[in-house]
């Protein structure tokens, strides 16, 4: 009797079964057997066959050949067992000016003692450009030493290469850092498999140090997280120290579990939580319908609240060139946490004066969502996608949160050759209300996008097998916007990109890629346009 | 009956020439719009075992019909009246010489398993033990023989299915004396024989029935003595035969698959990496590896809109997004690895502005999509830097925040609140 038998024994369970298990497996049913509900499980008909040494199969000589015991040990065996991979890039921003004032009247001119008629100056608000570094390396090994025991570490770094002034177009990160750089350690764990032969760790996986687990929400935690893999489920708990970059959070302790139990051959029910100052749980459902037919449903609650509320099914052809997914989804609390984390944990940091970036809570609404691909021909891929949403309450609207409908359609083309053309239209209606309706000096709620517009175009086309890769792209955005002082219509922004990548042997690559992006005119009339130029370089060992 | 059977055979033959019985050998065409199977079997209704015998007493194995059985009907055609399409039916040649010019069956396409449909997912053993003899799956091995090189991993005939289903209790059952009912458990002859019997169908290839393949050498054999370096088991390159439930879904390894070990491990030999053609090809051709050799080659289902929607992907058991994601470790599901490839494949959306003036504009349509990467405090960091728009600050707080203030007022109380800031001057 498998887990699912015996958890149908429960009568709340056993409801919840009879909606989602089918009928017998399509193979019979194609087929016209009989019922097999008298035959003994496959399981006792294996045992019997192997038990007895069926003598129409004797030890097949081709499969006793002598097993080689693996090299371990040797310097040469840690050149076997490493990997490395690295990618290092030059970033440079170019920002040309239209020769305007900004909105707030600031002047690209010099600082003198008496005050300009044409504005204020502040020429840092005119810094043309700027360089930076990022580069980012991964290495570790696999099966050195013990066939049982991965390493992996990862680190990040960045640095702003020149001297950006407060005010300056380019302004990141980096410059919220006294020496505009960062090193950042990404991960840095040993892995350990089988931790021991036989029993319940037979089949499981210690990961110690820092790492990344992602479930209920995505956790980054200097710690330990321990699977077990078991034929009818898989169980990770993890726990330790919270790790950020960019915040001094006041807790720090953070731990979870990620329960997935195959009920089936064909589903499986998941349950994810994180505790971080809150409890965040996540179930998950997901069902395979005979082949094609794949259903996932999620409910999420914060705390003691229920959140989400999702539920979508993809089926796709058995020749597998059409995929089309439905889906609901339901937010039923404005409790949501991961958005607010830093605020939650209370941050210490002394240069985060500001407590947070405010959005606002996402209010309730309810979801509908429909999508599909077709590889209408070798040559021609086509898909679309609507989303429609509505606020539960209309009184719920804000400058981040509106009802909606969201339409997107796209192309994949192969007109000529290896030529690869991708194009893709999206539109957003947003229903806010009028603004002026809008009295009071901070009410901003009927502020923001009623109308998006997204073109976007790339051709790309491969060269020598692969070897050179050209690709080029446009894209443009037209958005209509309002609040109580204007309406906006037609705003507008739109850029280009090129890249090229030359793929070497030993696995490097190198790249540049370029992109140009033509600003919102009456946001920034300041700003004409902006160049970034990046050359890179990957490579893995 | 007979006498109808030798009508339609004859209206079948009509306008043939007669040849001379003591006229050489003549290759005949093969037959394409007579189907011996649904003739017999379905339109005569006649049980399988009228014609298909053991081929020895209590034998699984049935032979193929001989004389002995044609005869049964077709007495008139073999007394007076051999014509080429008769024996055309079995035969390549006229006047048949003996069995060696017997055809496959079915006709069309080469050699054909005769197997209309099957599920692994209902057969495989779900304990998945081992051979102790080869440390290999043994319910795979026990279907599955080889040749006697270890080249060719040959189909389960009769005998091996006798294993389980010559017991009374399994159905269908396999015995000496099965009929009809028992024998369409498993074939439905006329969808094999039948090109155009169905359009949607699916049939083993001819190659894999045979393990001849056009310029492609394999040995199993050379992949089982890397059993232990490798990890290797029948399933770590037939991942998905477990879970197979019928022929739509049973897919053979992919080249993918093959460049998972031979594009990447670097304790493979030189001579078996990819750049070697003459590994797996008979015509090793020299130059450049072709771009489906490697792990640069984009997968159908890699569409515009995966870029959306490649999480549910990811985070299905068994993803193998590490095949070409090299930041991706196999031992973790990818789901728990999205930073491995977000550090280097950057949402195509991030472009010269982003990080300026356009990502808020994003966040304010679609937040939660940040947040699959971003937490907050990442936002606060840098929010907490004064903002270009407000330098110089003294200016900017005197009165000069108001033009920028009525086109973006939002966007100020994303930071700011009335209470802590415009409150001192300005009133509600």
């Amino acid at each position: 009797m498998d887990l699912f038998d015996r958890l149908l024994r429960a009568p709340a369970l056993a409801i919840l079964a009879g909606v989602f298990v089918v009928s017998p497996p399509a193979t019979l049913r194609a087929q016209g057997l009989p019922s097999v509900a008298a035959e003994p499980p496959i399981e006792q008909a294996w045992d019997s066959l192997l038990s007895d040494v069926i003598p129409q199969a004797p030890a097949d000589k081709a499969l006793t050949v002598p097993q080689p015991a693996p090299r371990r040990g040797s310097i040469d065996d840690f050149k076997n067992h490493f990997f490395f991979q690295g990618q290092t890039e030059y970033i440079r921003v170019e920002t040309s000016f239209s020769g305007r004032p900004t909105p707030t009247g600031v002047i690209n001119e010099p600082r003198g003692e008496n005050a300009d008629p044409d504005g204020i100056p502040a020429p840092e608000a005119f810094q043309p450009n700027s360089d930076h570094l990022y580069t980012f390396f991964n290495w570790g090994t696999r099966g050195w030493l013990s066939e049982r025991v991965n390493t992996n570490f990862s680190f990040r770094y960045r640095q702003n290469l020149s001297q950006l002034e407060i005010g300056s177009p380019s302004l990141n990160v980096l410059n919220t850092f006294g020496s505009n750089r960062r090193l950042e350690m990404l991960s840095a764990f040993a892995e350990i498999r089988d931790l021991t032969p036989r029993g319940p760790l037979a089949n499981s996986t210690l990961q110690v140090g820092r790492q990344y687990v992602y479930g209920a929400e995505p956790a980054s935690l200097d710690g330990a997280s321990l699977t077990l893999r078991q034929r009818f489920y898989t169980l990770t708990l993890f726990g330790g120290r919270r790790f950020t970059f960019y915040s001094n959070p006041d807790q720090r302790a953070m731990g979870g579990a990620n329960l997935a139990l195959r009920l089936t051959r064909s589903a499986s029910l998941e349950y994810q939580t994180l505790y971080y100052i809150q409890g965040s749980h996540v179930v998950n459902f997901r069902k395979r319908f005979e082949p094609n037919w794949l259903l996932r449903a999620r409910y999420k609650m914060v705390g003691g609240s229920p959140v989400d509320l999702g539920a979508n099914v993809a089926y796709s052809t058995p020749d597998g060139r059409s995929v089309v997914r439905l889906g609901f989804f339901q937010k039923l609390s404005d409790k949501d946490f991961f958005y607010d984390y830093t605020l939650a944990a209370r941050d210490l940091d002394s240069f985060n004066r500001l407590p947070r970036l405010y959005l606002g809570p996402i209010p309730p609404y309810s979801q509908v969502s429909a999508s599909g691909s077709r590889e209408v021909a070798s040559r021609l891929r086509l898909g679309g996608a609507v989303v429609v949403r509505r606020l539960n309450d209309d009184a719920d609207q804000d400058a981040f949160a509106a009802s909606f409908e969201d339409y997107r359609v796209n192309a994949q083309v192969f007109p000529v050759g290896r030529i690869e053309l991708l194009l893709e239209y999206h539109r957003r209606n947003v229903d806010r209300a009028s603004p002026l309706g809008a009295m009071d000096f901070d009410d901003v709620s009927r502020s923001g996008e009623t109308l998006v517009q997204d073109f976007s175009g790339e051709i790309r086309r491969a060269f020598g097998e692969g070897k050179l890769i050209l690709s080029g792209g446009a894209f443009y955005r037209r958005m209509d916007l309002q609040n109580k002082y204007f309406f906006i219509e037609g705003e507008r922004v739109f850029g280009f990109l090129g890249s090229v990548r030359y793929r070497m042997r030993h696995g490097a690559s190198l790249y540049v890629d370029y992109s140009l992006d033509e600003d919102f005119l009456l946001y920034r009339p300041s700003i004409q346009r902006s160049h970034v130029l990046r050359v890179g370089g990957r490579w893995r060992y | 009956m007979r006498g109808s059977i030798a009508l339609l055979l004859l209206s079948l033959i009509a306008g043939s020439v007669a040849i001379a019985q003591d006229a050489p050998a003549e290759r005949l065409p093969e037959a394409a719009d007579f189907f011996i199977h649904e003739f017999h079997a379905t339109q005569l209704e006649l049980d399988c075992s009228v014609c298909h015998l053991p081929t020895e007493e209590d034998s699984v194995v049935m032979a193929r019909p001989g004389h002995d059985q044609c005869i049964l009907c077709h007495e008139e055609n073999y007394e007076s009246d051999l014509t080429p399409q008769f024996c055309g039916q079995c035969h390549a040649e006229f006047p048949p010489s003996s069995n060696e010019d017997l055809l496959p069956f079915p006709f069309f396409k080469k050699q054909r398993a005769i197997l209309f449909d099957f599920s692994h997912a209902q057969h495989v053993d779900p304990n998945a033990r081992a051979d102790a003899k080869t440390g290999f799956r043994a319910d795979c091995t026990y279907c599955h023989q080889f040749d006697e090189e270890g080249i060719f991993a040959k189909f389960p005939g009769h005998v091996q299915c006798s294993g389980c289903h010559s017991k009374e209790a399994i159905a269908p059952n396999l015995t000496p004396v099965s009929d009809t009912p028992d024998c369409r458990g498993c074939h439905v002859p006329e969808e094999i024989e039948n090109p155009g019997y169905t359009e949607d169908r699916r049939m083993i290839a001819a190659h894999v029935v045979s393990g001849v393949y056009v310029d492609l050498k394999f040995s199993h054999v050379a992949h089982f003595k890397a059993r232990d370096a490798y990890s290797l088991d029948c399933t770590t390159c037939h991942y998905a035969v477990p879970t197979s439930t019928g022929l739509a879904d049973l897919t053979l390894p992919k080249m993918l698959d093959c460049v998972e070990c031979h594009d990447a491990d670097k304790g493979l030999a030189a001579e078996f990496q990819m750049s070697n053609c003459s590994t797996c090809h008979i015509d090793a051709q020299t130059g450049v590896v072709p771009a489906s050799h490697s792990r640069t080659v984009k997968p159908v289902f890699h569409t515009e809109s995966f870029r959306f929607d490649h999480e549910e992907r990811a985070s299905e058991l068994g993803a193998k997004c590490y095949v070409c994601h090299t930041n991706v470790t196999p031992s973790t599901t990818a789901e728990n690895q999205c930073i491995s490839c977000h550090q280097v494949m950057r949402p195509a959306n991030h472009t010269a502005r982003w990080s300026d003036a356009m990502h808020g504009k994003q966040a304010a349509l679609d937040r939660t999509t940040c947040a699959s990467c971003h937490t907050a405090d990442t936002c606060v960091r840098c929010h907490n830097q004064l903002p270009r728009s407000h330098v110089p600050l003294p200016q900017f707080a005197a009165g000069a925040h108001a033009p920028l203030a009525m086109i973006e007022e939002r966007a100020c109380y994303t930071c700011h609140t009335f209470e802590n800031t415009c409150g001192a001057c300005h009133q509600r």
